[in-house]
């Protein structure tokens, strides 16, 4: 049996920062030469080229089973020419998986995630391997050590006795321990396949309850893939996408950009991390990483972080299971000299204080319930327990993602410095703070006071 | 180890080929052209039909003047590319791809080239494209330094695959690559 080729050194050049250089042949010898961003690194001797299009090279590729390909160390610019012999196409799988996230999050990105579809993952043996001689950098100084830093964050994190404070130690700690930035923690709606806001790091509007939908998106493409997805290098085509996403939000209409609270990020990020915070197969959320420069995040960022994401998968999922046995609320209230008007939208639960759009949903309805028992009872004592076994506001039927809804409609009262705020009183207990007495309006089907 | 690199041919010279090989016109729109030499990743490939084709990153191309873009000449260093070159001498296809840095991607191809030494000219012309293009990975996000040193070329080592262009294509990535612009 041939020894495998040691390709590991080569791994720098397989970001997609460089783009490689495939020529492939047809039968005749007439040859086909392309440039290509994505090529993987499967393991010793072997990497993966992306079959998204039956075109000459994939056809070529079939026929004769060979090619030649060209890559660049995206930190030396190094060049290496491999020799390949195609073995087999994978369709499912972990390398499969790998590519088609982090093709899935480009597509996203340019608007073209009908077009952009991995097929196939074609998987090819390593037979020869040069170094082509060419000017070159010397190779950057080792990065600090990601094991210690994902060691000194998870210290951080086990000290975390609610999901609250599970979030805010891990956005914390990331820029602390990593250096990061620039950070967006999302919760997963699983029942939605959406995921939305609770924290965010370094950005002028912290977006706390902005939505994506699964797929959109690098966050929604590691959401879906349940796979870390790593971009090193902002791209033309990501500038081009921007545009055009741009352009689609101006032509939206007034009533979803009402509804709508824009998500944070970088207007040009450099490098893009997302990372999947997962207990088993459910996932719980979305950690999101980026930064203005390119290659920030490399192979050692993206590893540390998928073990974090794990242990912050895990956590979320233990808290959720610790929810606190139901306490007596307690009657309470008081007068507020000053009034604000909480208007109510039925269709999605939306709710504005004042003219300001401040959330809708799961969360939305929780508030809407909460002030309608405070207007009845003068109530401002709660338990999660009797918002959960509400039949009116309509939870999912696992209510697993109950609490981040709390959580997250907490940070949006406290983030628009609102008049209403939901404060923990206990395990299991919230209490309702009121500057103001709210004036409840409900709005009829047309949406009209 | 300096291969002997025949001289490119002169004016007499490329109007007799041309004419051999029926090449009246060239299959080159100016718009073509002027992207061709814009300052693009230029990538360059020699066929078998017995082992494996070989690829290489060149450094610019340049076409004769009358008429416009009849014959070509696609340009990389001889060092490290002894293998590729070998193949066109013995006459192997020839394939060179232009990419924007907006993967805007125009292919080339030929049945067969010669490997020729570049002109005065032509060392001028690389020079200014590879300005152009090491402006333009600036604007992408590269630092200077890898600009400079991706692109940098010794004049004395440089080899041209001269060759009359029989085909273009799109290759652009997309559901689109591949189909024929002449």
């Amino acid at each position: 049996m041939t020894a495998e080729i040691d390709i590991e050194r080569l791994r720098p050049a397989m970001e997609g920062v460089v783009a490689a250089v495939l020529a492939t042949c047809d039968a005749e010898g007439q040859v086909n030469v392309s440039l290509i961003s994505q090529v993987h690194y499967v393991g010793p001797g072997r990497i993966a080229l992306s079959y998204q299009f039956f075109n000459k090279t994939r056809r070529n590729l079939m026929e004769t089973r060979r090619a030649s390909i060209t890559v660049v160390d995206c930190e030396t610019a190094e060049r290496y020419r491999l020799s390949l012999d195609y073995l087999e196409t994978h369709t499912e799988g972990p390398v499969f998986e790998a590519m088609r996230a982090r093709l899935a999050g480009i597509a996203s990105h340019t608007g073209m995630a009908g077009v952009f579809r991995l097929q196939g993952s074609d998987i090819c043996r390593v037979t020869a391997m040069e170094r082509v001689p060419c000017a070159s950098l010397p190779r950057p100084e080792d990065s600090p050590n990601r094991l210690a830093a994902a060691r000194r964050l998870a210290e951080r994190l086990r000290g975390a006795g609610d999901l609250g404070a599970l979030v805010d130690a891990a956005i914390e700690g990331l820029g602390a321990e990593f250096g990061i930035t620039h950070a967006i923690f999302l919760a997963a709606d699983a029942g939605e396949k959406r995921l939305f806001t609770l924290a965010s790091l370094g950005y002028a509007e912290a977006g706390i309850g902005s939505e994506i939908a699964y797929g959109e998106g690098l966050a929604g493409a590691a959401a879906q893939s349940g796979t870390p997805v790593r971009i090193t290098m902002m791209t033309a085509e990501y500038r081009y996408g921007e545009a055009v996403a741009g352009t689609a939000r101006s032509l939206g209409l007034d009533w979803d950009r009402e509804r709508t609270i824009p998500f944070p990020g970088l207007e040009m990020p450099g490098s893009q991390l997302a990372v999947p915070l997962r207990f088993g197969e459910r996932l719980c959320g979305v950690l999101l990483v980026e930064s203005p420069e390119i290659l920030r995040f490399g192979h050692e960022d993206e590893d540390a972080l998928a073990l974090i994401g794990d242990q912050i998968g895990a956590m979320m999922a233990a808290l959720d299971a610790e929810r606190a046995e139901a306490e007596p609320a307690e009657p309470a209230g008081g007068d507020c000299a000053e009034t604000v008007r909480v208007r109510h939208f039925a269709r999605d639960d939306s709710l504005f204080l004042g003219h300001d759009y401040l959330i809708k949903g799961v969360a939305g309805a929780i508030l809407w319930r909460v002030l309608q028992e405070h207007a009845a009872s003068g109530r401002i004592e709660f338990t999660t327990r009797e918002l959960r076994l509400d039949p009116s506001l309509r939870l999912p039927g696992n209510a697993e993602n109950f609490d981040t809804r709390l959580i997250l409609l907490r940070r949006r009262l406290d983030e628009r410095d609102a008049p209403i705020r939901l404060s923990r009183s206990g395990r299991g207990r919230f209490r309702l703070v009121l500057a103001a007495r709210p004036v409840l309006a409900e709005a009829d089907p047309e949406g009209a006071f | 180890m300096t291969d002997a690199i025949p001289p490119a041919r002169a004016a007499d010279e490329i109007a007799a080929y041309r004419s051999a090989a029926g090449a009246s016109r060239s299959i080159l729109s100016e718009d073509i052209l002027g992207f061709l030499q814009a300052g693009q990743t230029v990538a360059v490939a020699a066929g078998s039909s017995t082992g494996y084709p070989v690829c290489a990153i060149g450094i610019g191309c340049t076409f004769a003047p009358q008429p416009a873009g009849t014959l070509a000449r696609v340009f990389l260093a001889r060092g490290g590319n002894g293998a590729l070159l070998e193949l066109v001498r013995n006459g192997a296809s020839v394939g060179m791809t232009l990419t924007g840095v907006d993967h805007r991607s125009i292919q080339v191809k030929a049945r067969s080239g010669r490997v020729v030494a570049p002109e005065p000219q032509d060392i001028a012309e690389l020079h200014r494209q590879i300005a152009a293009h090491r402006d333009w990975l600036e604007i992408v996000g590269f630092t200077r330094a890898f600009a400079e040193t991706l692109t940098v070329f010794a004049e004395e080592d440089v080899a041209g695959i001269e060759f009359l262009p029989e085909r273009v294509y799109v290759q652009t990535p997309g559901p689109g690559a591949g189909s024929r612009l002449e």
